[in-house]
């Protein structure tokens, strides 16, 4: 279970940024309401459809979160790398809005989460959360929170704490402003 | 029970709403109006399954037939919980606030794709699905009275435009003759309407259905009992998603005239209890169910407006003809209902007795798969247009006739066929006058210019003459210049000229010696010979030109008679002041001569001018005065066979207008040769020397 959810968990964090909002933030969603096999069944449809290739490496986590015997897993387009993020973030003006609380709220009480940074692409809020156990949990429920608040295609990025990243993610942590950070964390630091 | 599963996947989303995220939802009618339905019933499935959601038997076996047909692998059938039924919808409604945005957006939404639509606005105080946006949620619901257009589609079109507004909300377009779900039940009791105008524009309304008018209330009771659930409607509500989608199909027949005329009865009874309840939610909302129901009324009214001007004519024979028509369907629909389900088909049975509009409700259902047989996807709407139009139309037609009589007429080409010739000009003044102002004029002109001398004739002998002395006149002077003057005339006068001419190519140019040598010495011999020679003679080389025409004019022929007397006299007078007369008589040959030695006779033109052509010239300029006698005599000859044709009256102007016309010449050729070439003038030096 767990090793599938993270698998999937993860393989949605390296598709941030090549597939739709609208499309993302659902799966996880979907991930997060335990919603494993409807992801397994929809995911290889919408790579193709979207055109996505997935890497060596995101090949092997969509086997580990479909499976192997999904029909149409051989058809994903194959990828040598993955793409460069056109994507511009801005860090904001740092104000903090109820959305941001919310999130800020939940967070704080979510283990292992050592730091939660906010960016912008656009008009879009992007909330980069870094380190969380359970992370798909973490991160469908601050989609939810999101929503609530306004946010139609939420999009929360929990991330492990360390690690190699994306560049859709390098970028929006380079792009971003911290909103809360651990104190054991810091203390640890 | 058949009908979530049969229905289309607008039907679905419609059961479906309040049950997912209204994004989802939004995105779902999106993928249905562009025609990726399998996408939609994927993605609706997936979060479904994925949320484990507890669904209506009926919405649960339409969602999981919609998936199989969509060959999404989800397996709802398995994945999902079993079904449970619904005492009613969980969700609360409420009237928007003035000035709502969503309320903004919506009456700023062009009105032609909502024409004969009602749209009404509440606000959602629930949330719906597992990530719910921000509440209160705006739900527009768009009541639809006329089938001519896809609900699908217009769902996605407000849907897409007040988001664009920015102010996105969850629209819902819904049959108005059918039966609504709780969910929307619960909205449109809450409700308040937006834009009624479109509909109650309709004339259609108040004529085919007046008596109906009264039922359609109680579709709305049956709406608002679902929120009170009174006892009519506890029944529906117990199945109030899946129940009523089915029902309305089969209830459409069912709604015969007796019938819904009864149920219209109780239905207006517990409409007055389900009215006192729905006025104390809003007092707009009544108005607007009312209005709605008078709309659901017209409704069906405008479908058949186009193929029935018989309804209108005799609406109750026909209403209840065709509601005899749908009492029978009705009835084996409800046994059949029975048959099967018994709990909803009770139900759906109690909501059709008691909702007479639930027929043309169940009409709308069957009329999504009409819609597009009788009004294509994209005919449907403009027909309602059109239809508003049309009435629209005749006045302006009626209205612009006057002013585009001449683009109009072309539509009646008949009678303007027929008449355009003659009334055009007078009709159409101003450019048709211009045309034949110009068309005219010029061709008085052309003619004034050779008539002169004749009209001045003409002027004392009436009108009666001038038609005949037209023909004489332009036979005598235009055959020979006007035919020299241009070719085509020469074809159309005369039909062998063709053959004619080309033979006679060589004669040609002893006629023009002749005209140059004006009837020159030829015509001297021929003077002594005259009525003899001159025949023959003229014959060879008059062949071409001045055969034919004559021939052709028999004005020649026609003088014999008549110039005999003038002959005898104009010989008394022409040697008085016409030797030069006479002269010019030869004129009629002069003034070809010059042409004809421009086609014919270059070369002869000098020799003309030379001492040959004078002498020549001379020597006709003698012969002239007896050359007259010789034409006429000619004429004379080849007279007497048009003579018989025509009558001493006719004659005798004949010879008056020669006369004349003669007279005419000279003074004209005295002129003409006064202001002449100076060949004509040593000629005239010539004439008085033979004539003395």
């Amino acid at each position: 279970m767990s090793t599938a959810h993270a698998a999937s968990h993860e393989l949605l964090l390296r598709l941030a940024g090549r597939l739709p909002d609208e499309l993302l933030w659902r799966m996880r969603d979907w991930l997060a309401d335990d919603g494993r096999e409807v992801l397994a069944s929809t995911l290889p449809r919408e790579l193709l459809r979207h055109r996505v290739g997935v890497t060596d490496a995101d090949r092997e986590l969509l086997e580990a979160a479909v499976g192997s015997t999904h029909p149409l897993l051989d058809a994903v387009l194959p990828a040598t790398g993955p793409p460069p993020t056109r994507a511009a973030f801005e860090p904001g003006d740092g104000a903090v809005d109820t959305a941001a609380l919310a999130v800020l709220a939940v967070v704080r009480g979510h283990p292992g989460c050592v730091e939660v940074r906010q960016s912008w692409r656009d008009s879009q809020r992007i909330v980069l959360v870094l380190g969380a156990e359970r992370p798909w949990e973490l991160a469908g429920t601050l989609q939810r929170v999101m929503r609530a608040h306004g946010d139609r295609t939420p999009c929360v990025e929990v991330l492990p704490p360390h690690g190699e990243r994306s560049p859709y993610h390098q970028a929006a942590i380079i792009g971003s402003r911290p909103l809360w950070r651990s104190a054991t964390a810091l203390v640890g630091a | 029970m058949e009908d979530p599963t049969s229905g289309t996947t607008h039907d679905l989303l419609l059961v479906l709403a309040g049950r997912v995220d209204d994004d989802l939802l939004r995105w779902a009618r999106e993928l249905v109006a562009l025609g990726e339905d399998a996408r939609a019933v994927e993605m609706l499935t997936a979060s479904l399954v994925a949320a484990r959601a507890v669904l209506p038997p009926q919405v649960r076996s339409a969602l999981v037939a919609a998936a199989r047909i969509a060959r999404t692998d989800l397996g709802p059938a398995a994945a999902l919980p079993p079904p449970h039924p619904e005492p009613g919808t969980g969700h609360l409604f409420t009237a928007p606030l003035h000035g709502d945005p969503v309320a903004v957006a919506v009456l700023e939404f062009p009105a032609r794709p909502l024409t004969g639509c009602s749209v009404l606005l509440a606000r959602r105080l629930t949330p719906a699905g597992t990530a719910p946006g921000p509440l209160p949620h705006p739900v527009v619901l768009v009541r639809v009275h006329d089938h001519t257009r896809r609900a699908d589609v217009l769902a996605y079109q407000l849907g897409a435009a007040l988001e664009r507004a920015g102010a996105p909300a969850s629209v819902e377009v819904l049959p108005a003759d059918g039966p609504v779900a709780d969910y929307h039940a619960a909205a449109l009791a809450a409700a308040v309407a937006l834009r009624d105008d479109a509909t109650d524009d309709r004339p259609w309304r108040p004529a085919p259905q007046p008596p109906p008018q009264p039922a359609p209330p109680v579709e709305r009771h049956s709406l608002a009992p679902p929120v009170d659930r009174p006892p009519r409607r506890l029944a529906p509500d117990p199945h109030p998603l899946a129940p009523e989608p089915p029902g309305p199909r089969y209830r459409p027949e069912p709604v015969g005239a007796d019938e819904p005329r009864d149920d219209d009865l109780a239905a207006a009874e517990n409409s007055a209890t389900t009215t006192a309840r729905l006025q104390p939610a809003g007092d707009r909302e009544p108005e607007g169910i009312e209005s709605t129901t008078a709309r659901l009324v017209a409704e069906p009214g405008h479908r058949i407006d186009d193929h029935a001007d018989e309804y209108e004519d005799a609406e109750q024979d026909d209403e209840d003809d065709l509601e005899d028509g749908y009492e029978e369907n009705d009835r084996p629909s409800d046994q059949d209902h029975g048959d099967q389900d018994h709990d909803e088909q009770d139900d759906t049975s109690d909501e059709d007795d008691d909702e007479d509009d639930d027929d043309p409700a169940a009409r709308t259902e069957e009329t999504f798969p009409e819609p597009p047989s009788p009004h294509p996807l994209a005919a449907p709407r403009p027909l309602p247009v059109r239809d508003e139009s049309r009435p629209a139309r005749p006045t302006p037609l009626q209205s612009s006739p006057p002013p585009l009589p001449t683009p109009l007429p072309s539509r009646s080409n008949r009678p303007r066929p027929t008449v355009t010739p003659i009334s055009r000009p007078a009709s159409n003044p101003i450019p048709l006058v211009r045309r034949s102002g110009p068309n005219p004029v010029p061709r008085p002109l052309p003619v004034s210019d050779p008539r002169p001398p004749l009209r001045r004739v003409d002027d004392e002998r009436d009108a009666f003459e001038p038609p005949v002395d037209e023909r004489p006149e332009p036979a005598q002077e235009e055959p020979q210049p006007a035919r020299r003057d241009t070719p085509a005339f020469e074809s159309l006068s005369d039909p062998l000229n063709g053959p004619l001419h080309q033979p006679l190519l060589a004669p040609l140019l002893d006629p023009t010696r002749a005209e140059d040598d004006p009837l020159g010495s030829a015509d001297r011999r021929e003077d002594d010979r005259r009525p003899d020679d001159r025949r023959p003679e003229p014959a060879a080389p008059l062949n071409d030109d001045e055969w034919s025409q004559e021939w052709l004019s028999g004005t020649w022929a026609m003088a014999p008679s008549a110039l005999d007397e003038p002959a005898a006299s104009r010989p008394e007078r022409a040697p008085e002041p016409e030797p030069v007369e006479d002269a010019e008589p030869g004129r009629p040959a002069p003034r070809p001569v010059p042409r004809s030695p421009a086609r014919h006779r270059f070369p002869d033109d000098p020799s003309p001018n030379g001492s040959p052509a004078h002498h020549e010239r001379s020597e006709d300029d003698g012969d002239e005065p007896s050359e007259r006698g010789g034409e006429d005599r000619e004429e004379l000859g080849l007279r007497p066979e048009s003579i018989a044709r025509l009558s001493d009256a006719d004659r005798q102007l004949l010879a008056r207008l020669q006369a004349e016309l003669l007279e005419g010449r000279r003074q004209r050729i005295g002129r003409h040769i006064t202001n002449g070439v100076p060949t004509n003038g040593s000629h005239r030096g010539t004439p008085p020397d033979y004539a003395g």
